[in-house]
């Protein structure tokens, strides 16, 4: 393989590292970005995996698909233009070539990793992150939270109902779960005592029609036994008695019986 | 021979070509640009800017067979090609031999060749496109290198036979002669309107000299991207109807990028920039486009349009 192809392969390989680094670093700042509103918002913080991925994947792709020589001379000068010359025409082989070859080769010895780094912009995104983290850990551990998403959903569907709803009822379930001492509710709020309770019934408010109330019918429920249940006789019981002998025991069995 | 040790012995002509010629520097590299791509140039200029002296000048820095043609419409393509001349031979006989006219040499100036006729100007056009000339059954080959630098003024339209865009077309270059500055034209009064020593010029390159240099303009490697910049440009001035109405051909992107490698060449440099390409752009174009009634009313000649074809 020539000196030039092998050159530009490194250089290839090195900028993709370097893109894939810098596009996981900018997925880390979308997953903590999301992570941290998702807590304000009371809502798994592991769910902020799910942008991460999506960043990670759309943007990663674009950027992969924009490596390209002209990428690499917009951050090394000194190659600018050469460098796609020489990767356009490796396969030739003529003196003008040669001396264009042997330049860039001369030129990428003094090609540094640094040179594809983003210095300010990577202090920057370190900072943010860092940033990002703090307030994560500080707001997870005093458990401090902008709105509830349960309470949120009950405030819009109250809002679309106008009345209440049925999240309601999921709610107070949920304050009895929380450790109130009773299940009936606090004293306070519901007090029955020995007062006697005068309840009607509104005939003409309810949806019954007594004329059509019947008595109540009497099913008759046959016994209706599975049909692997069945008694047998065991050979065991099969003994060999002679008549004479099988009509002493009877009388016996009759006497002490009593039977006629 | 590295594009850096070409430069510094173009240098040395430039330097030459200094000592006669003052200022159009531009106009000597086009010059140049056309003989390391193995074409010719049309130059244009108004009387008195040094069209003649230029190509002259060129001519004695190259060690080359130089002949002038002084074009008029009673020029006739013999003139130019030759004729058959009878000849006596010894006991009594005769024959007919070829007597080669001016064509037959490696550089040729064609002056105001629009002053030439139609029919004129075609036999030089049809010599300097199949670099061969027919004169009745014999076809007779012309020497190479092979260039014609041709002149015409834009104004004293009158009797002139303005050359047809399709035979335009074969010259690679349009070169306008521009004129010089305030303090160059006081350099060529200094020069010119006193009495000094004449220049004697020496040839800087032989023949074999100017055809390695043609092989490497060709061996100038060009990236793809500059590549299709240059066809995407051509193309463009063929789509654009508002300012052209005919664009160029695909002559002009085989000839840009030709010329786009020259230009690198004379620069010293072992590749093709956007640069060479943009600077190249103004003469391998100008004569190849015809611009819209539209174009011509907002005051806009070739250059314009360039310009606004290149942003």
């Amino acid at each position: 393989m020539k000196a030039i192809v092998r050159a530009l392969l490194e250089i290839k390989k090195l900028v993709f590292f370097i893109t894939v680094l810098t596009n996981f670093i900018n997925s880390v700042i979308v997953f903590l970005v999301f992570c941290f509103i998702f807590i304000m918002l009371k809502i798994p913080g592991y769910y902020a995996v799910i942008p991460f991925l999506l960043h990670f994947m759309i943007y990663g792709r674009k950027r992969i698909k924009g490596i390209n020589y002209r990428y690499v001379e917009s951050r090394v000068p000194a190659l600018r233009e050469r460098l796609r010359t020489a990767a356009d025409n490796w396969d030739k082989e003529n003196e003008v070539v040669n001396s264009l070859n042997r330049d860039v080769l001369a030129e990428m010895k003094h090609v540094k990793t640094g040179a594809f780094l983003d210095d300010k912009g990577l202090v920057v995104k370190m900072l943010t992150i860092s940033l990002l983290s703090i307030i994560i850990i500080l707001s997870s551990a005093a458990d401090f939270a902008i709105i509830g998403w349960k309470d949120a959903v009950k405030g819009i569907d109250n809002a679309l109902s106008g009345g209440e709803s049925i999240y309601q009822n999921l709610t107070e379930i949920e304050i009895y779960d929380e450790g109130d001492e009773d299940i009936f509710g606090k004293d306070s709020i519901a007090e029955l005592g020995l007062d006697e309770l005068d309840l009607k019934l509104d005939t003409a408010a309810s949806g019954v029609n007594i004329n059509k109330v019947k008595d109540t019918e009497e099913k008759e429920f046959g016994t209706v036994f599975p049909k692997d249940i069945y008694a047998t006789s065991d050979s065991s019981y099969n003994e060999k008695i002679s008549k004479e002998n099988q009509e002493i025991v009877k009388k016996y069995y009759e006497q002490i019986t009593g039977a006629d | 021979m590295q594009p850096a040790e070409v430069k510094v012995h173009l240098d040395h002509l430039f330097k030459g070509a200094k000592q006669v010629i003052v200022g159009q520097e531009e106009v000597l590299k086009q010059i140049l640009v056309a003989i390391l791509c193995d074409s010719h140039a049309l130059l244009e200029g108004y009387p008195g800017l040094a069209k003649t002296l230029a190509v002259r000048t060129v001519a004695s820095l190259l060690d080359l067979k130089f002949s002038r043609i002084q074009n008029t419409p009673d020029l006739m393509p013999s003139d130019i090609i030759g004729t058959s001349i009878l000849e006596e031979k010894g006991h009594g006989t005769r024959e007919f031999k070829f007597q080669e006219g001016p064509i037959f040499a490696n550089l040729v100036l064609a002056d105001e060749i629009n002053r030439a006729t139609p029919k004129t100007q075609s036999a030089l056009l049809e010599a300097m496109q199949e670099k061969q000339v027919t004169v009745g059954t014999k076809t007779y080959k012309l020497d190479r290198p092979f260039f014609v630098l041709a002149t015409q003024n834009p104004i004293e339209q009158e009797g002139t036979f303005p050359l047809p865009e399709a035979q335009s077309d074969r010259f690679l270059l349009k070169i306008k002669t521009e004129y010089p500055s305030f303090s160059e034209e006081m350099e060529i009064v200094n020069q010119y309107a006193e009495e000094s020593a004449s220049v004697v010029l020496k040839p800087v390159l032989k023949k074999d000299h100017i055809a390695y240099l043609q092989k490497l303009t060709r061996q100038i490697p060009i990236s793809n991207d500059l590549k299709k910049y240059v066809v995407d440009l051509i193309a463009r001035t063929r789509q654009k109807k508002d300012l052209l109405q005919y664009g160029a051909s695909p002559r002009a992107s085989i000839g840009l990028v030709l010329a786009a490698k020259a230009h690198a060449l004379i620069h010293g440099r072992n590749y093709v920039s956007k640069e060479d390409v943009h600077k190249m752009a103004y003469p391998v174009l100008r004569h190849r486009i015809i611009l819209s009634f539209e174009a011509e009313r907002n005051n806009m000649n070739e250059d314009d349009v360039i310009t606004a074809l290149l942003k």
